[in-house]
């Protein structure tokens, strides 16, 4: 077998080829034509593909939070404002989106619906990019006319993102639930436990026991003669 | 004498409070044995809902009377009809929605239409809910229209109101309730009002999908 070509310096290169060099050209002809086969044949594969599953080229919006309620293990008290836990949010969307968070009565149960005028949200509005999540903290500010009992509403997560079918915008939400309790507007607590506060009390009211025993009460003086080193004894004889 | 008594007392309850409340803290903090612990924290589960439009528009438009019959993309009056998708036994349904999260309700909503120039509303209504529709036989009045959702084989059709409703498509049983990876394709269909005031060009709804608690 011949082959031909050029050398790095340009001149004509011509020359006959041992059976082992055949052997090895000859094959890499070989796979070389596999994989132009394979070329051939994977594109249009994946165009099949696209076609039979038109999601994969797809734009979508998508947002998820996190399953677990979101609970204030204390008793709110009327005239506080407490930190809630942050809320989990995540776009699953493939392009990036603006999240918004509002407080909506959706979920089923009792307890009375809270206000949306309680729950104030910090980087409401944010933007999340693809698959990426956040943590978004809440506050809870209860009026000091607040009625005592359970409240139960939801945490709605709201996706947008520029995608429309004809003039209809497409949105997604999630929520999940926001679950507290207020108690009878007592004034603050100081944080201690029960029995310390029981244990003060009971000291101050001894205090003030002792202090109007003091003020009012019969006083007894005791004095003690200090005893003399010498008694006389005065006795007359008739 | 008695004052400094006082003082110390109290100075010694505080401490016996302190140190039974360091008892109680520790309590929960001690691991018993030669043991240690080590915590991961975790990724918490969620619930989560994704929407792919397709390649679709409002079409398949039809109704109206002359000279505002409506024409294959454009929306007609009185009660012109558009949809997104063709709906029937074998239609094309384009809008895909997935469950990705836990399981939860799937539920859908519409808000009013709004007009380009930002002006004069179509209502939402609804022949089952607040607001109803004022036209002859539950057709949308004036500044009216309605929207439902579709799917094929779908028992219920899910009439869109403007506050979330069960969105049928997901519970042949009559529910929304939707399995964790459970998908499904909806196309929407419109009907328009029996007039309209604004002379924009287009009118935009919003239609919100949302995952809900069961």
């Amino acid at each position: 077998m011949f082959c031909s070509g050029d050398d790095t310096s340009g001149h004509g290169v011509t020359g006959r080829l041992s059976p082992a060099d055949s052997d090895y050209l000859a094959g890499a002809r070989r796979r070389f034509v596999r994989r132009l086969m394979r070329a051939t044949l994977a594109v249009p594969a994946a165009l099949g593909l696209l076609i039979v599953f038109p999601s994969l080229t797809q734009a979508s919006i998508g947002v998820g939070v996190q399953g677990a309620p979101v609970r204030l293990r204390a008793v709110a008290q009327p005239g506080s404002s407490y930190a809630l836990p942050p809320v989990y949010v995540v776009n699953t969307g493939t392009q990036d989106e603006s999240i918004s968070m509002h407080i909506q009565r959706l979920s089923h149960g009792p307890g009375r619906t809270v206000p949306s005028s309680w729950i104030q949200f910090t980087d409401n509005g944010m933007q999340l990019p693809t698959h990426k999540s956040a943590r978004i903290p809440l506050e809870l500010v209860v009026p000091a006319d607040a009625a005592p009992g359970k409240y139960l509403s939801d945490v709605v997560v709201v996706g947008s993102a520029a995608i429309s079918v004809g003039k209809t915008n497409l949105g997604v939400a999630a929520a999940t639930k926001l679950e507290f309790s207020v108690g009878q507007g007592s004034g603050p607590r100081l944080g201690f436990p029960v029995w310390i506060l029981w244990t003060l009390a009971g000291l101050l009211l001894l205090a003030a026991a002792r202090l109007a025993f003091r003020a009012s009460g019969p006083q007894v003086r005791v004095a003690r003669k200090p005893p003399s080193s010498t008694t006389h004894y005065q006795g007359g004889s008739s | 004498m008695t004052t400094r008594v006082w003082a110390v007392l109290i100075v010694a309850i505080l401490a016996i409070a302190g140190i039974g409340a360091v008892n109680k803290s520790a309590q929960t903090t001690t691991i018993p044995g030669a043991s240690t612990s080590a915590t991961v924290n975790v990724l918490p589960t969620t619930r989560s809902i994704t929407v792919s439009p397709g390649e679709a528009t409002f079409s398949d438009c039809h109704r109206g009377q002359w000279p505002y019959h409506s024409t294959s993309t454009l929306l007609g009056q009185p009660n012109g009809e558009c949809s997104v998708g063709t709906l029937g036994a074998h239609g094309k349904y384009p809008i895909t929605i997935d469950n990705l999260g836990i399981p939860s309700n799937i539920e859908v909503s519409a808000s009013n239409a709004v007009p380009a120039d930002n002006g004069a509303r179509w209502q939402l209504c609804s022949t089952q809910a607040h607001p109803a529709c004022t036209g002859p036989g539950g057709a949308p009045g004036p500044n009216q229209y309605k929207a439902r959702t579709a799917a094929s084989g779908e028992l219920n059709t899910t009439a869109l109101t403007t506050d979330p409703a069960c969105d049928f498509v997901f519970d042949a049983n009559g529910g929304c309730r939707a399995a964790r990876g459970q998908s499904r394709r909806e196309g929407i269909k419109l009907i328009g009002p029996a007039r309209f005031s604004d002379s924009s060009a287009s009118f935009t709804i919003t239609i919100t999908w949302i995952a809900v608690a069961p």
